[in-house]
């Protein structure tokens, strides 16, 4: 119980960030960071040590967070709903009814929350990889242990995803 | 000394740093000139009311987030993999055309600051002629930019105690369930086991019970193998089941005597024990392999005035 004690104090804001800039909102990211937390508790007698106790805890957040996500878009699309993560709504939905000029929108705080929030808009996987890469500044070889997939493919999903989000604003922009 | 030297020096001259000649010009300047005695004053209350201030400290976790940027730059400044720079790479072969797909293709390396001196020349040089692709690298820039000044979230305190909860109520929970199942089987098992030894153990006596009777023939003798007793136990419940009289009918051939069964039960004995056996191991091995149930654990409320 100490060892789990040790490893929460440690891993609690880590998890909880990963999961909170994942999925959007609080309340899911707490339910996340429960459930990781539960299976990081249920797991430890398994844990062997063939990875650092960090991979492991990123590999049972990663994959929690990504089946939540698709969960989550899976939902919302069904029902032919704007997927609308936490409380921040959609890029497109905001930005051109503000008369802003596209050019400022390159200096906005609030643009930036936005791109942020879209990131959850994207293929789970995509929207992991960033998440890792950006929001907890891991390496993408760290990324592809964590996540079990070649460096490159780390390297695609990144640059895929910050090319959708690229378009969405220039979209924006040139509306 | 000229009035500029005295600026320069002046620092160092009210924090007693100059060496003796030095502080000896400082001295006679500033007894001189009323306009550097006035900035020498100025100076002396500046560096008192500084050095009266409180020590602030750091906000909590600025050392972390530091170090965590600094080994982030690190991390990012790393070159990418050999597959992702190839196109990058064949940019600069010669004969090869540099147009606005090729500048898309590189973009994101580019704003990572990953690609090599000659490609970012050409990046650059193209951009300055092309709006289009200007305006891509900077919103691609600022999407980096928003992505990298991410504040990270903190997991609320009450979040911890909340975790730890869980955990010590699903400990609470399994091993009362262990403590609350294993007896009761147990004692079930250890019933079944007892009844089935027992009549086992009559079986290897059912020898010497069976001489004391005053009939003892050698007929009856093969009844006192574990063989004989579970034939005749088999022939007994077959005569039982189908109320036919096989056994009274092989009484009769004189081939086997219905004697044995003078002992209680010792019929059933055989297929009890097997029945208990088997039973037992059942019970044991479902015990030990069943899957833990977690339903009964507490699901955490959430949202307890903590926001990102």
């Amino acid at each position: 119980m100490e060892d789990f004690r040790s490893l929460l104090t440690t891993y609690q804001h880590r998890v909880y960030n990963q999961a909170y800039r994942m999925l959007g909102n609080v309340e899911d990211a707490e339910e996340a960071t429960q459930d990781i937390f539960m299976k990081v508790y249920r797991s430890m007698e398994d844990f062997r040590g063939e990875s650092a106790v960090s991979t492991w805890i990123y590999r049972i957040t990663a994959n929690e967070c990504i089946s939540r996500l698709r969960k989550k878009q899976l939902d919302t699309t069904s029902f032919d709903e704007p997927f609308e993560p936490g409380e921040c709504k959609s890029l497109a939905d905001i930005i051109p009814d503000k008369g802003v000029d596209p050019e400022a929108l390159l200096e906005s705080h609030e643009t930036a929350e936005m791109i942020r929030a879209e990131v959850q808009r994207l293929p789970a996987n995509w929207a992991m990889a960033i998440s890792l890469y950006h929001f907890d500044y891991l390496s993408y070889d760290e990324i592809a242990e964590i996540m079990e997939i070649p460096t490159a493919t780390v390297a695609t999903y990144i640059s895929r995803g910050r090319k959708q989000l690229a378009g969405q604003l220039l979209h924006v922009m040139e509306k | 000394m000229k009035c500029t030297e005295f600026d320069t020096n002046i620092a160092a001259y009210i924090e007693g740093r100059l060496d003796d000649d030095l502080r000896r010009l400082m001295d006679e300047h500033r007894a001189a000139c009323p306009e550097c005695a006035r900035l020498f004053k100025a100076h002396s209350i500046i560096m008192k009311s500084l050095d009266a201030a409180e020590p602030v400290s750091a906000p909590e976790g600025l050392a972390d987030r530091i170090f965590a940027r600094i080994e982030a730059e690190a991390y990012h400044a790393a070159p990418l993999p050999a597959e992702t720079i190839t196109a990058a790479g064949a940019a600069l072969k010669p004969g090869a055309v540099f147009n606005c797909e090729t500048f898309q293709e590189n973009i994101a390396a580019y704003v990572d600051g990953l690609l090599e001196g000659k490609l970012i020349a050409v990046m650059n040089e193209h951009r300055a002629g092309c709006p289009a692709c200007d305006r891509l690298a900077r919103v691609h820039d600022f999407v980096v930019t928003s992505l990298n000044t991410a504040e990270p979230v903190k997991a609320p305190r009450s979040l911890i105690k909340r975790i730890l909860a869980a955990v010590e109520a699903f400990e609470a929970e399994s091993q009362a369930r262990s403590f609350r199942v294993f007896p009761r089987y147990s004692v079930v098992a250890a019933l079944i086991a007892g009844a089935g030894s027992f009549l086992a153990a009559l079986i290897f006596m059912s020898e010497d019970l069976l001489k004391s009777l005053p009939d003892y023939t050698e007929e009856l003798k093969q009844f006192t193998t574990l063989k004989g007793q579970a034939i005749l136990t088999f022939l007994q419940m077959y005569n039982w089941v189908t109320t036919s009289n096989i056994v009274t009918y092989l009484q009769d051939t004189k081939k086997f005597l219905l004697e044995p069964v003078h002992i209680p039960m010792l019929t059933f004995a055989m297929p009890v024990y097997y029945l208990g056996i088997i039973g037992v191991i059942s019970l044991v091995a479902w015990f030990y392999f069943r899957e833990p149930d977690i339903s009964g654990i507490p699901v955490m409320s959430s949202g307890h005035g903590f926001h990102a």
